[in-house]
């Protein structure tokens, strides 16, 4: 390695940001340069100067005068919340309420997305729908039937029931779908600290899945927390995944997010996102999305049904993921185990061409094991919390 | 976040003010520090943290829960203090060789002026502005990584998501700022070995 080169890697190696082969090489260029190793230490100064600058406090009136800002700057506010042109009156019907969800997902959780994936080929009980072509909504058919629990599980090869004005609200669920899925996102992702708290901390990471453990080599710096266990390829226990969509009306939007933090709270669960937003007709809605343990989720489902007139949108689940958990574990034993090959063969290494070509397939092991135990979070995740999408509706 | 925190925000969202100046309450720190130490004076950090955190209030109904509130919150709020550094340099553009604006007012720019040399001449308070003044000589961009990064202590990937910049260009532009600060310091005869303690004000 050249000086001009080593010089721009100091900077990230100081934060341990590098990846394992360039940290390597620029350790074997440090031994041999001693100018390099003084540019080195400079820079650690200059963040031991920094490091050491003072917090400082805002000054007297900053939260006065934030408040009066904030007074001026309320009304753009109002404006930007409601997001939905006023178009012509609303037809009710399965479709129209995911149309609704499916808007209002756009602002929302991205939690609301992944919903919009599955409902798509959820059965949605033909007896629970409400279709009023009336102008003036829904209030004219009287309220929605409250859900019977045991009639809305998914049948193996049901597909959805056409009813009028769903093509309509499904091919908007399809652009919210396209316009703000995020691959890979699921309502537990991201919510970790929240659902933190229902079940013992996962082990701390493997030594061998980081190159963290040695010194100064770091490769991406933060890992995520193993769930995988050294001694078994198999999970403990099934993994069950339950979500559910719903549509609750309630005469008070507050009241009806009062009994949901009260039931997610009373269930020992979790509360994962919100938004508010408006029907076509200008009715209030605001959805929640509330997880609770897998075990609990039945508890839940007979509390929101029993907040007002309830219509189930989608639901999925109880779902068995052990399989698929199962074969992760087992992909991820035979990369470790590449892994620690690898790095025998590094440390054996004659040359740094032989070094380097062993580091270059070393960081792709690490990301696929990387890329596989993320996969696996995300299933722990997702049954650990039974996810439950609510909109509430303005009745 | 704990549930009271998203019950403030579910509250904030739907527009209640006094549940999102609970909610910010948390950050106004932070966020005020970040402020300041972009600007380089208290005035101006007071007006753009303020100008941050309105923008946080007006922008909630784009929080989609994809990341979690303080992440969006950090995003929404490097951004905002950018925007608001870049609109204040358009204004200021006229007078560009006014002496910059510091809290302790006319500090001396060289410290050479100072006969006894740096280790007797300056106290802590004026060390912590001659770095402070080092940092606000720094390009916006290369300032605003090296202040979330060694000063707020943000990993690269954070300040990768609050700025929406590749990896790399955090990486390299962290590096030119630690390169451009070395040479600051050691021009203005900061460095030594005792230069971090008395900073400190050990």
């Amino acid at each position: 390695m050249l000086c001009d080169r080593a010089e721009e890697l100091l900077s990230a190696f100081l934060d341990e940001e590098l990846p394992s082969h360039e940290s390597l090489s620029l350790e074997r260029h440090l031994r041999a340069c001693p100018a390099c190793t003084v540019r080195l230490g400079e820079l650690r100064e200059v963040q031991a100067i920094l490091a050491s600058l003072e917090e400082v406090v805002p000054p007297q009136g900053f939260s006065a005068s934030l408040h009066e800002r904030l007074i001026a700057a309320a009304p753009a506010r109002v404006a930007s919340i409601v997001p939905l042109a006023p178009r012509r009156a609303a037809r009710w019907s399965a479709g129209r309420w995911f149309a609704a969800a499916a808007a209002a997902a756009v602002m929302t959780a991205s939690a609301g997305s992944y919903y919009l994936q599955t409902a798509r080929t959820l059965p949605v009980p033909p007896q629970l729908v409400a279709v009023d072509d009336t102008p003036g909504g829904m209030n004219s058919t009287g309220p929605i039937g409250p859900v019977n629990p045991g009639s809305t599980a998914p049948q193996p090869g049901d597909k959805v029931q056409p009813t009028p004005g769903t093509s309509d609200g499904l091919s908007s669920g399809g652009k919210a779908q396209s316009g703000t899925t995020q691959p890979g996102a699921q309502p537990a992702a991201g919510q970790s600290d929240a659902a933190d708290g229902l079940q013992p901390p996962a082990p701390t990471p493997r030594d061998s899945v980081g190159i963290a453990t040695q010194p100064g080599t770091t490769g991406s710096g933060q890992r995520p927390t193993a769930v995988a266990s050294p001694a078994s390829s198999q999970e403990q226990s099934p993994l069950m995944v339950y979500q559910a969509e719903y549509q609750v009306q309630t005469a008070n939007l507050d009241e009806g997010l009062s009994r949901l933090v009260t039931l997610s709270q009373d269930l020992n669960g979790t509360f994962l996102s919100v938004g508010n937003s408006r029907l076509d007709n200008g009715t209030p809605i605001s959805i929640y999305v509330i997880g609770v343990p897998y075990s609990r989720y039945q508890e839940a489902r007979s509390g929101i049904l029993a907040i007002g007139p309830t219509l189930t949108v989608s639901e999925s689940g109880p779902r068995d993921v052990t399989a698929e958990a199962n074969a992760l574990r087992r992909d991820m034993d035979s990369l470790l185990s590449q892994e620690k090959q690898l790095r025998t063969q590094l440390a054996a290494a004659t040359s740094d061409g032989e070094s380097s070509q062993i580091s270059v397939r070393l960081s792709e092991v690490l990301q696929q094991i990387t890329d596989k135990q993320a996969r696996l979070e995300q299933l722990h995740d997702q049954a650990r919390l039974a996810t439950f999408r609510v909109t509430l509706v303005q009745q | 976040m704990s549930l009271e925190e998203e019950s403030l925000l579910a509250r904030a969202r739907q527009g209640d003010l006094e549940a999102f100046e609970r909610l910010a309450a948390a950050y106004e720190r932070k966020v005020y520090n970040l402020a300041y130490r972009l600007t380089g004076n208290h005035d101006d950090a007071s007006d753009v943290a303020q100008e941050a955190l309105i923008k946080v209030y007006t922008s909630l109904g784009d929080f989609r829960g994809d990341a979690s509130f303080s992440t969006w919150l950090y995003r929404v709020v490097s951004n905002a203090c950018l925007d608001e550094l870049r609109r204040r340099k358009r204004q200021r553009a006229t007078s560009l060789d006014e002496p910059m604006a510091t809290d302790d007012g006319g500090l001396p720019r060289q410290l050479a002026d100072q006969g006894d040399g740096p280790e007797e001449a300056l106290d802590r308070k004026e060390l912590q502005t001659m770095v402070q003044r080092a940092i606000s000589a720094l390009d916006d961009e290369h300032r605003v990584v090296i202040v979330l990064r060694d000063i707020q202590g943000y990993s690269y990937q954070e300040i990768a998501d609050y700025l929406g910049l590749s990896l790399g260009t955090v990486k390299s532009r962290l590096s030119r700022a630690r390169t451009a600060l070395q040479k600051k310091f050691s021009e203005l005869e900061l460095f030594g070995p005792n230069f971090v303690r008395r900073v400190q004000g050990r």
